[in-house]
């Protein structure tokens, strides 16, 4: 008998009386199990709108069964940060997480001024790194790892270690993930900042005839030239670096792809890494395992060892065309969930067991390849046909937990409303000046067709419930439309507070290269951190303390008083974190939060210290949806099966509110206050 | 030079190698091999150093935040 059927068969003070000392788990009758449901950016304007019209009819249905109230986000109100905030109850200040992107201001690279990293992970290199040396062979002993960077106690510490059994799925800012010790039983999967087997947060490739020799390099991804002789095609799959090779002389391990088509019947044969796989024109792979070999001499007798010869990661294919050109795209490299190279669940085993059941699943951290739509590799249909995949993979993860959740708290994350709105939202604004006017309305239904679909699983979380149990469905944040990028700091170099060594060359580099440090008084970095170079603090410090909130107030104010050309401003809110957030470290934390205007964003070359010509100029992107904005323009929603009694919730509430529900007081550390009495 | 160290020979052309024979004899350096050694070598390492930081940026292009 399960055990919420033995709750309910004794359902009587006797028996809740006995309960506790035979459960040992902490989950009483009247408390009933928690179930958490996240919806990324599901913005309450869309969701109110459709519900009016129908079109959310389980949404609805809990919000007449509880409440719906909107839900005030973070500043800014980015994934990372908000999600820091619900796991851990408390605000930027405790947890240290302001942006998708920090830096560390003291590199020790010899003439790198800034380096900039994600800001919820970042390597850590050992003091000594041990290692046997082989000639150009190079066995690591002890090696660097990859540190979770958000601080403060997530609220499935405190759950576990009072004998709640707690499952986490796919949370943001989870990587590497935070393992709680107690009695309750905990397993989870990590989610955004995971990376793929390159290392990075995503790298497609397109093989085409069409590519040059030496290929090309985008962000997100690559193009890659396929050789063709006749109706035979091969190229080189790149992989990640040689683990096993001195780092200065490393090369990527690559795996080479061939290829024979038939164009009469529009299918191609791919072989590759072991893999033989016919595919027709439009037609996706599964999962293919993909292993990338050192080479080593003696890898059998290694391997026998346990040692490290090879890194096995995973990909899936796709047949754009045959023929004329035989063009192909290949997924990101993800990481194997059977074979994992890091540890991407807990226990480390847990993914294994969930591939096992239920086939291999996207492991890279946001699995969607927006990348491939933006650059071409991927066109609308595509795109859409890859992120479908990926909703398919978690609603049969979440169906399969919520068969096994008997009690405690399930907390079950979503990321394609946030993907798809990021690269549909033009197509539903007819203001946005990216609009293909080629494409006009095909895709206006794509954002309402999206929440519809998480709407099913509201359903489904809805029919899951018993009586006692309580299920809360949330968004970290809202969204609105990306229609103009502000040149953040070509803005600072226009207006004195950045220098450049060569005036000629503005625009044409990256991260800095060309500022003349010494004339420099701030810059911005990020979605929306800008930093002042602080005497002391920045490698090139040239503004002494004394004078950084007068360098702060005289940025803020001319921010402020930015226009577009219609009038419109640029800026609608500034935020000194000092003041906002006390206790944030001032080595990692930003100095100045900006809340742009809706429609505006931190344009796309500013982000990483590019200074084009210009202030603002319009997006033509793809990704023309955005909630990189004034936090207070774009909340998240709030639905619960319960009264909420708070009249204007936020996400700090949240983990105090799922203690509370389990008996337990929420910690001093947690700023957030119950939403449920 | 270790008596086992690999050494390869770069070809130059004519005009070239006078220019770094004046060059070297001008600068001090004993030798064109010695200016020559030590000119790539930094070069070699600018390069390395824009190679690591677009690596860095590689990685985090991946998200679609960023361009």
């Amino acid at each position: 008998m399960f055990r919420r059927d033995f709750i309910r068969v004794m359902g009587t003070s006797a028996g809740a009386a006995i309960l506790p000392s035979c459960s040992g788990r902490g989950t009483s009758p009247a408390t009933g199990r928690v179930l958490v449901v996240a919806f990324d950016g599901m913005d309450p304007r869309v969701v109110q709108s459709l519900m009016d019209s129908g079109r959310l009819p389980n949404l609805e249905r809990l919000r007449q069964r509880g409440s719906f109230r909107r839900l005030a986000t973070t500043t800014p109100p980015q994934t990372p940060v908000a999600f820091s905030s619900i796991i851990t109850g408390a605000d930027p200040g405790l947890h240290q997480i302001f942006d998708f992107i920090h830096r560390d201001p003291r590199p020790t690279t010899e003439g790198l001024a800034i380096r900039p990293y994600l800001s919820t992970a970042d390597g850590a290199e050992p003091e000594t790194q041990w290692a046997l040396s082989l000639g150009d062979w190079r066995m690591p002993l002890a090696g660097g790892q990859t540190l979770l960077l958000r601080q403060g106690t997530p609220f499935w510490e405190h759950l576990v270690q009072a004998g709640i059994d707690t499952d986490i799925y796919y949370v943001p800012a989870n990587y590497p993930q935070s393992v709680p010790a107690g009695p309750g039983r905990f397993r989870s999967i990590s989610g955004m900042g995971t990376p793929d087997l390159l290392g990075s947060y995503g790298e497609f490739t397109l093989f085409g005839p069409d590519v040059a020799l030496r290929g090309k390099r985008v962000g997100g991804g690559r193009f890659v030239h396929l050789s063709m002789l006749g109706h035979h095609g091969r190229a080189e799959l790149p992989g990640p670096h040689n683990i096993l090779r001195d780092p200065d002389s490393a090369e990527p391990m690559n795996v080479t792809v061939n290829v024979v088509r038939d164009p009469e019947n529009g299918v191609a044969k791919i072989d590759f890494s072991g893999n033989s796989v016919l595919l027709a024109e439009g037609e996706w792979s599964g999962w293919l395992p993909v292993t990338f070999q050192t080479g080593i001499p003696g890898a059998a007798l290694l391997r026998i060892a346990q040692a490290p010869t090879a890194l096995r990661g995973m990909v899936r294919i796709y047949l754009k065309s045959v023929h004329p050109k035989l063009v192909i795209y290949c997924s990101p490299i993800n990481i194997d969930p059977l074979a994992p190279v890091n540890s991407i669940s807990t226990p480390a085993g847990y993914s294994r067991q969930l591939a096992r059941s239920h086939g291999r699943f996207h492991t890279l951290g946001i699995p969607e390849d927006t990348k491939a739509l933006s650059h071409g590799a991927l066109n609308e249909d595509e795109f859409l046909q890859q992120a479908e995949t990926v909703t398919q993979e978690r609603q049969l993860h979440f169906r399969s937990a919520l068969q096994e959740f008997e009690q405690g708290c399930l907390f079950f994350y979503f990321g394609e409303t946030d993907l798809v709105q990021h690269m549909f939202w033009r197509d539903r604004d007819p203001e946005h000046p990216g609009r293909d006017a080629a494409q006009g309305d095909q895709y206006a239904h794509v954002v309402d067709d999206i929440y519809g679909r998480m709407d099913q699983i509201v359903g489904e979380s809805l029919d899951a419930l018993e009586e006692q149990d309580t299920l809360i469905v949330l968004s970290d944040h809202g969204f609105t439309s990306f229609r103009r990028g502000f040149n953040l700091n070509s803005w600072l170099l226009d207006n004195g507070f950045l220098g450049l060594s060569n005036p000629s060359l503005q625009g044409r580099h990256e991260m800095f290269v060309n500022v003349d440090w010494s004339r420099a008084r701030a810059y911005g970095l990020g979605m929306n951190g800008l930093y002042v170079n602080l005497r002391g603090r920045e490698k090139h410090g040239t503004v002494d303390q004394g004078a950084m909130r007068g360098v702060l107030n005289e940025i803020r104010d001319k921010l402020l008083e930015v226009r577009d050309v219609d009038g419109r401003a640029v800026v609608s809110s500034i935020d000194l974190v000092a003041d906002t957030y006390p206790g944030a470290d001032p080595l990692v934390a930003p100095d100045m939060i900006v809340g742009y205007n809706d429609g505006y964003r931190a344009s796309w070359d500013t982000v990483l210290g590019k200074m084009p010509r210009g202030i603002l100029e319009d997006n033509l992107d793809r990704w023309s949806g955005t909630h990189l904005i004034e936090a207070a323009q774009v909340p998240g929603i709030l639905f619960a099966n319960r009264v909420i009694d708070v009249e204007e919730p936020s996400v700090l509430d949240i983990a105090p509110t799922i203690l509370h529900v389990f008996g337990i007081s929420p910690p001093v550390e947690m700023s957030g206050q119950a939403l449920f009495s | 030079m270790p008596f086992f160290a690999s050494q390869h020979k770069l070809k130059i052309d004519k005009a070239l190698y006078d220019r770094l024979s004046e060059a070297a004899a001008r600068a001090g350096y004993s030798s064109v091999d010695e200016l020559v050694q030590h000119v790539l070598e930094r070069e070699v390492a600018d390069l390395e150093e824009k190679l690591d930081q677009q690596q860095a940026e590689q990685q985090l292009r991946g998200l679609g935040y960023i361009e």
